[in-house]
């Protein structure tokens, strides 16, 4: 059977919706070459002419796989692999004569819908690869040639992907997950993301402030903890270089992590893939969990790059028990500077050394004049020159909080207070459609440390100090409407905030229960079924498979059956069943003058007491223009009542 | 009780064309319900007879055109001729002008002829110079073909076909009613001589009936449940269109008229059904050919 123009158009349009996401991350002549070939066979099909000869088709494949080879160098891999599945799904087109060979590109088709997962799995993408599922099996459909208008294909399959969607649910929670993410091809190029780095220089935060991207999502078990104590702890850097400051030690975990006490938090947080060993969490944390460590300064490490979004428990207390000194070695390292360079802040410092003695004055005079000084907090600071320190003391003045808090530690060095900086988040947005706390990068922070004889380490924020804003209720408060801030959502539109909160927990719900469903997660939630080896999850699939089609099957018996809701003919369809039982079966195309017939003719003996039921049926039913409800009623009894006992010998 | 005036009518027929009770019922019960009919089958199975039988029976004017492939519109509808002496063009009708059109090898005739007889059967009336003439009434077309394949047959178009209440085929006579054609009369002769059975004034009569025979809704009802059924295109390609509907409702009436009841029953419609379906449905998938799609039809569709 020849394939019709409008078929033709059906397949090209939805091959072309499947292929769109594609094109976004192929080479652009791919796209190109499928344009070209559909157009080709659009016309061969306007036109009613041949479609090219087999050399050509030969060719052209030969043409194709070189194309691939030489954009690659390889075939294989995922990348190569859906640029040769597009280009010679493209180059099938020209052999397509018959219904079987659309229903081969179709099955491409669906192919291709499930590779685009390999390389995005967000939500949007899941809702336009259903829509182009929904088309694909249209287009199946309208090639079948029963079903006629493009409408009634469109619903049909509708109704036929929303059938599937319970086996689907079933498969998905029941079907064996094997370790490792779901939709990943082994040697997937490890794209760079954002997040915190290792080192800190000025400008690298307030960079990474202008990115909107989530950094990581927090629940708290009991409660939503004040925003200004939100300190998201990451690298605790120590060692200065004139500009950047870095963890030459990389955290290694020097000396054992700290006693901890007071009344526990506990959240979990889920953590956005940043190619980096580092967690977040809040201090200080209690005992982290299997696959990750802590470091001595409190940095929080995982074994493994994190790759994909992980999701991990913790505890924090918010009381530590530092030891009454610091050891030698820590010491050394909170209290070095280069040996040159920064005069002026230098001298700064010695001069508070001189004037307060005690390291609490000292620190309370220097946020003081952090306060008091036109200091400005700003996204766009000045560029500043080699002694950077100095500059920004003394000329700009203006900075994010990686200046400020470069400074500070600095000068308390400087001073003689052992001190490090604290790079992490802080605070977070809390989502009260799904309770939980959005940290994006725009809340990236640094802050200080410094040491206190009898009191440990102690947390301090000089940001706090210049826009205590900026703490209290996050970087949008803190920063003055003029400013410059690109990429950055400002939102003060009550509903627009909803909604992009609501979208927010949307995709946190997906990454929760979709994306991380993995074998771990699927045991977790089997177990809280009962169902605890594969033997049960198998019986389990089975059986709940079976049960959607049985169910399927038997909706679609009764919709068969004309629903009945006349109670005369309810009766007598009831009459009619218990008769079958006695061998008088009627068809359901039978009418009752017949049936009455058969039965006078089969069993006579029935027929003395059903005679003249069947005959006040037949006349209430076909021969009485209005039937008054006591009659009805009076017939639906003997219906009812007949005993259907032999009451004339034969 | 059955009119007296239809068995007689029924009985002579079945003494003329013997072992072919149902069709010449099926025949009458069209004539009845106002449809025109089409008898389809082999060469020399009947149906010629048939259709001058129903004619001489119902004693009313009586004209036959042999369709072939030349026919023209004129030589059926009429022409208009000038007339020397009264120095005008005057009318001659043509041989639809009558009451009973036989209208042999009806699929003989190119598709032109066969579109000119659409105006005639559907509104009573034909179109000739421009002028509009009335047919008399009652006018019946009664049609014969052969079966589709055979040679210089041009198909009835489908909207030709749904003007047919029925399609009725005769097949070949049992051998007890062929040995008594053969050593029976010529039926030619037996036609000639036979009386009006159903006079023009009863005609009208009962035909007036059929449309007061009653039809419940629980009828209606499987009516309609048929022609839903016929119209979803998983089941056939072409459904049953309205005319179609009221088609099987007109027969069904006439059908239980002849039967001399007063209130249709769905036997009475799946008695017609065949008749009236069977042309008129089109298979949609191969696995139904072969089959009888109006059986089909009738079996899918549940009654109570």
């Amino acid at each position: 059977m020849a394939v019709s123009v409008t078929v033709i158009g059906w397949l090209l349009a939805t091959l072309s919706v499947v292929l769109l996401p594609h094109t976004l991350h192929l080479p652009v002549w791919i796209t190109a070459v499928w344009i070209a070939v559909a157009l080709w066979r659009y016309l061969i099909a306007r036109r009613r002419s041949g479609l090219p000869p087999a050399l050509v088709r030969f060719a052209l494949v030969l043409a194709a796989i070189t194309a691939v080879v030489a954009q690659y160098g390889t075939v294989l891999g995922r990348d190569a692999g859906v640029s040769l599945l597009i280009v010679m799904l493209a180059l099938k087109l020209l052999e397509v004569r018959q219904q079987r060979d659309i229903i081969i590109t179709l099955f491409l088709a669906y192919f291709l819908i499930l590779s685009q997962f390999l390389f995005e799995q967000s939500v949007l993408m899941l809702v336009y690869l259903a829509l182009a599922s929904w088309l694909v099996t249209s287009t199946w459909m309208l090639s079948q040639q029963s079903v006629v208008s493009s409408r009634r294909a469109l619903r049909q399959s509708a109704i036929l992907l929303l059938q599937s969607v319970p086996v689907m649910l079933v498969l998905f929670l029941l079907f064996p997950r094997i370790q490792g993410p779901l939709w990943k091809l082994p040697g997937d190029s490890e794209v760079s993301r954002t997040g915190i780095s290792d080192h800190m220089s000025p400008g690298s935060i307030s960079k990474l402030s202008q990115s909107n991207e989530v950094a990581f999502r927090v629940e708290f078990d009991q409660g939503t903890p004040d925003h200004a104590t939100l300190y998201w702890r990451g690298p605790v850097l120590w060692d200065f270089d004139g500009r950047s400051w870095r963890d030459r030690y990389r955290g290694q975990a020097v000396e054992h992590w700290v006693e901890t006490s007071g009344r526990p938090i506990t959240y979990q947080v889920i953590l956005e893939p940043h190619n980096r060993h580092w967690l977040f969490g809040l201090d200080y944390i209690i005992d982290p969990g299997i696959n990750m460590s802590i470091s001595g300064d409190g940095q929080l490490l995982a074994h493994t790059k994190i790759t994909k979004r992980i999701r991990y428990e913790l505890i924090s207390r918010p009381v530590a028990h530092w030891p009454a000194q610091l050891p030698a070695a820590q010491l050394q390292r909170a209290l070095k500077l280069p040996g040159y360079g920064n005069p002026r802040s230098r001298e700064l410092a010695e001069q508070l050394h001189r004037d307060y003695p005690d390291p609490q004055h000292r620190i309370r005079q220097l946020l003081q004049h952090f306060g008091q000084d036109p200091f400005t907090y700003t996204l766009t600071p000045p560029l500043l020159g080699r002694n950077s320190v100095d500059d920004f003391m003394f000329n700009t003045r203006r900075g994010f909080c990686e200046h400020y808090a470069s400074a500070f530690v600095f000068l308390m060095r400087a001073s003689g207070i052992p001190a490090r900086v604290v790079t992490g988040y802080q605070g977070g947005e809390y989502n009260q459609l799904g309770d939980y706390l959005i940290v994006r990068q725009s809340d990236a922070h640094a802050w200080t440390e410094v040491w206190l004889d009898q009191q440990g380490w102690v947390r301090i924020d000089p940001t706090a100090a210049i826009a205590p804003e900026r703490i209290e209720s996050g970087i949008e408060a803190a920063l003055p409407d003029a400013a410059p801030v690109s990429g950055l959502l400002r939102t003060d539109i009550g509903f627009l905030r909803d909604l992009v909160l609501a979208w927010d927990g949307i995709n946190n719900l997906w990454n929760l229960w979709v994306l991380s469903y993995g074998p771990d997660l699927q045991n977790k939630v089997l177990r809280q079924l009962g169902i605890i080896n594969w033997t049960q999850m198998a019986m389990w699939m089975t059986v709940l498979c079976s049960l959607i089609v049985f169910l399927y099957l038997f909706f679609w018996w009764k919709s068969e059956r004309e629903v009945i809701d006349d109670p005369v003919v309810k009766a007598y369809t009831r009459l009619c069943q218990r008769l079958a039982k006695l061998g008088i079966k009627r068809p359901l195309w039978e009418g009752p003058a017949n049936y009455a017939r058969r039965i006078q003719r089969q069993r006579p003996d029935l027929f003395a007491e059903l005679g003249p039921i069947l005959h006040d049926y037949q006349v209430l039913r076909y021969q009485t223009a209005d039937s008054d409800s006591s009659s009805r009623q009076d017939l639906i009894r003997r219906m009812r009542q007949t005993r259907l006992k032999r009451t004339t010998a034969v | 009780m059955m009119h007296p005036k239809i068995s007689t009518t029924l009985e002579v027929a079945n003494e003329v064309i013997v072992g072919k009770d149902r069709q010449i019922r099926l025949a009458l019960t069209c004539l009845l319900a106002r449809g025109h009919l089409l008898i389809e089958d082999h060469p020399g199975v009947g149906k010629t007879t048939l259709a001058h039988l129903l004619a001489q029976l119902l004693g009313l004017p009586f004209s036959r055109i042999q369709f072939t492939t030349d026919l023209l519109p004129a030589d059926i509808l009429g022409t208009s001729i000038y007339d020397r002496e009264q120095a005008r063009f005057s009318f001659h009708p043509g041989p639809i002008f009558t009451s009973i059109l036989l209208a042999d090898e009806i699929n003989r005739a190119s598709p032109k002829i066969q579109s000119a007889l659409l105006e005639a059967m559907e509104e009573h009336q034909v179109t000739v110079d421009g002028e509009t003439r009335k047919l008399p009434r009652p006018f019946f077309v009664i049609a014969t073909q052969n079966p589709e394949d055979y040679i210089g047959t041009y198909p009835l178009p489908e909207s030709q076909l749904d003007r047919f209440m029925m399609r009725i085929t005769l097949g070949y006579p049992d051998p007890a009613a062929e040995r008594l054609l053969l050593s029976g009369r010529n039926r030619q002769d037996m036609i000639q001589e036979l009386d009006t059975t159903l006079d023009t004034s009863t005609l009208t009569e009962l035909q007036a009936l059929v449309e007061k025979i009653h039809s419940s809704d629980a009828l209606l009802d499987y009516i309609q449940d048929l022609v839903r059924f016929s119209r979803d295109p998983i089941n056939f390609r072409n459904g049953l269109s309205p005319r179609a509907a009221l088609a099987l409702l007109r027969s069904a009436q006439a059908w239980t008229l002849l039967d001399g009841r007063d209130a249709v029953l769905p036997e009475d419609v799946q008695q017609v059904l065949p008749s009236v379906a069977g042309h008129r449905l089109r298979a949609s998938h191969e696995t139904q050919a072969g089959t009888d799609l109006a059986m089909l039809l009738m079996h899918a569709v549940p009654v109570a």
